[in-house]
């Protein structure tokens, strides 16, 4: 047996790569982030029949699978045209308040916790989970632990497994909920409402409190971006993250579109650079102006802020207090401020615990009827949640068989792709100043990306977990003049 | 004495299947009641998810080809823990060695043996059901090898892919 020590990069199939382009006088002229990006899956869905990709489509990514479930499974419904029972849509639902909570824990606690509470100043070694712990105490570590199997073990409950789940069918779920895993799911929803309340008290006495911090939050220097938002509303226009209307809002908040997940060619268009596999969505009707802010320029942006900023308050009191705090406190909607997406995130996680407690509580879930059969001949459909990452889309077009024609999926962190490409720039301008890099742009860069929580497919599949970076920094004639790398 | 087999990748990423297959045929190989199976496509603490609570841990997972690293072999992975330790670059996860020391640091059981396998495979960035013939014949030996690695010599000494 052949023995080694390998560095991350190794497993990984490339860094993401930031390319810099200076001008004559050694100022930042153009950022270029670039991501290893795996190939072909919508071709790989063609030829399958449908129904299988409720169960395919996970495993594009090892972060959110659940959202692809759902979104897929959605898309299903609208193939064979079929409207799944109310308590199936409302296990659904909870389902994915549960994979909402899961995620926004871990996000919170052990990607952004570490900028705020271990530091943003603070050396890179020391900014991880360990040196949360050590600033938090484990008690508090074991409960973000507790709540976040939790989430996972009613996951589990309803979906068949915590991962790649199997519940969803077109016109349903497969199996109905007993009463006895009602009860168990109401026990962790209520534990889980505390936790989130804890959570948003304690961002409100690490973050709110802490003028430092609070500065960075509010600064209008390295992370404010005045773009377009887009999000999932319920009825009354509220962030729902299962289901409803998808509806955008200018830089000064006025609805310019609200349209259903079967219009959305409509409104968005895809916009290619030759330097990237990944593509940059835009909004068709304002159309795509290169990587600018402002009114003219189609990029919107996704995920928990832009959720917030499209929608006209949350559906549970405690979530809707909160709500009504951030934007007293910013003094105008929409927020512009890309790190106050990690604030939308905890209101968010408080939303996700009180609408999971309200569903479970809801004792018309437990039936036997959580399936429509459907009947009708398939053809195409699309299906659209929120992802923890931003607004997720699945399109389907099939033979009368079912057998897949056609596949377009635009994933949740590509909406938001131009808009961390315009960050990384940003970031740069601020830390590159007459051709001198000032230390710290790394770090910087790094935190404009956790704002986001992009999920980039190839960072989930390694071992060590992480995504390993390159900075090239180049001068006006493309020469590389400094590199910067974080394996 | 709880064992966990853990095949790591993606099974609708080409030979990126590699690893849950040979995890599988080694389970199968060995079963027996303390034996236990699981096959995740899955970064950092969501792994750790996983193996809590066992007392060994065999990770067997896929690696790209490189110049040093040849196609079909199957090589036992030490990773440096300075080389891991940190992390927070990443999209989502947090890395392995910092999930083992949070789970400790919190009283968990944690596993005491990790071994980490990787079978060197063509480049992976599409998806697909592909898996080489050479690869197909290499599956038995690569079964084998693990087996000999962690059954047979590991009597003689006390080796983990973890080095703490």
């Amino acid at each position: 047996m052949k023995k080694i020590t390998i560095d991350p990069i190794t497993r990984l199939e490339g860094h993401g790569r930031i390319e810099i382009f200076l001008n004559d006088n050694g100022d930042v002229e153009n950022a270029y982030l670039q991501v290893p990006e795996f190939r072909g899956f919508e071709k790989f869905c063609v030829g399958r029949h449908v129904e299988e990709l409720p169960r395919i489509t996970p495993k594009i990514c090892g972060v959110c699978p659940e959202a692809h479930h759902l979104a897929s499974t959605k898309a299903c419904d609208a193939v064979f045209g079929v409207e799944p029972p109310e308590a199936a849509k409302k296990i659904r639902e909870m389902f994915y308040c549960a994979h909402m909570i899961h995620s926004h824990i871990a996000h919170f606690y052990v990607l952004a916790g570490p900028d705020f509470i271990v530091g943003p100043e603070a050396k890179v070694e020391e900014r991880n989970i360990l040196g949360v712990i050590q600033k938090v105490g484990l008690q508090i570590a074991s409960e973000v632990i507790k709540h976040r199997a939790y989430a996972q073990e009613i996951q589990a409950m309803i979906a068949g497994r915590a991962t790649l789940p199997v519940c969803g069918l077109p016109g349903g779920i497969s199996k109905p909920l007993t009463e006895e895993e009602r009860k168990q799911i109401e026990e962790k929803a209520k534990s889980c409402v505390e936790f989130a309340k804890f959570t948003v008290k304690a961002f409100e006495n690490v973050v709110l409190k802490n003028k430092e911090y609070l500065n960075i939050v509010l600064s209008k220097d390295l992370y404010y971006m005045e773009s377009y938002y887009m999000g999932l509303v319920d009825k009354n226009n509220c962030v729902n993250f299962y289901d409803g209307d998808i509806r955008v809002v200018d830089p000064y908040g006025k609805e310019v579109a609200k349209f259903k997940p079967a219009e959305y060619l409509d409104y968005i268009g895809e916009h290619v650079e030759s330097w990237s596999y990944l593509k940059f969505p835009y909004l068709k009707k304002v159309g795509w102006k290169g990587f600018v802010d402002g009114k003219d320029s189609g990029i919107y942006r996704v995920a928990p802020l832009a959720r917030l900023n499209v929608a006209d308050g949350m559906a549970t009191p405690l979530a809707q207090q909160e709500y009504e705090k951030m934007y007293k406190t910013f003094g105008q909607k929409p927020v512009h401020h890309t790190l106050a997406f990690h604030w939308a995130r905890v209101i968010e996680l408080l939303y996700a615990a009180e609408r999971m407690l309200e569903i479970v509580q809801d004792k018309s879930i437990v039936t036997e009827n959580v399936r429509n059969i459907p009947t009708k001949t398939p053809s195409e459909g699309v299906g659209v949640v929120e992802a923890p990452r931003g607004t997720l889309f699945h399109h389907y077009k099939t033979d009368e068989h079912g057998i897949v024609k056609e596949a377009n999926l635009i994933v949740a962190t590509g909406n938001n792709y131009a808009a961390m490409c315009m960050s990384v720039k940003k970031a740069a301008q601020g830390f590159i100043k007459k051709g001198k890099v000032t230390e710290g742009l790394l770090n910087m860069v790094e935190m404009a990306f956790r704002a986001y929580d992009p999920c980039l497919a190839c960072a989930t599949h390694s071992l060590p977990g992480q995504m390993p970076l390159i900075v090239n920094i180049r001068n006006k004639d493309g020469e590389i003049i400094e590199t910067l790398r974080r394996d | 004495m709880k064992i966990l087999i853990l095949g790591l990748g993606n099974d609708i990423r080409n030979e990126d299947a590699v690893g849950i297959i040979v995890a599988k045929k080694l389970y199968e190989k060995i079963k027996s009641e303390n034996v236990f199976f699981e096959e995740c496509y899955l970064g950092g603490f969501r792994i750790f998810d996983i193996i809590v609570g066992y007392d060994k841990v065999i990770i067997i997972d896929t690696i790209s080809e490189s110049q040093d690293l040849k196609f079909g072999e199957c090589y036992k992975i030490y990773y440096n823990k300075e080389s891991y330790g940190f992390n927070l670059y990443s999209s989502h996860n947090f890395g392995l060695f910092n999930s083992i020391e949070l789970t400790k640091k919190l009283g968990f059981k944690v596993p005491k043996d990790i071994s980490i396998y990787a079978i060197v495979v063509k480049k992976l960035d599409e998806f697909g059901e592909k898996i080489s013939d050479e690869i197909k014949q290499r599956i038995p030996q690569i079964v084998e090898e693990i087996y000999k690695e962690e059954f047979e010599n590991a009597r003689n000494s006390n080796s983990s892919g973890i080095n703490r």
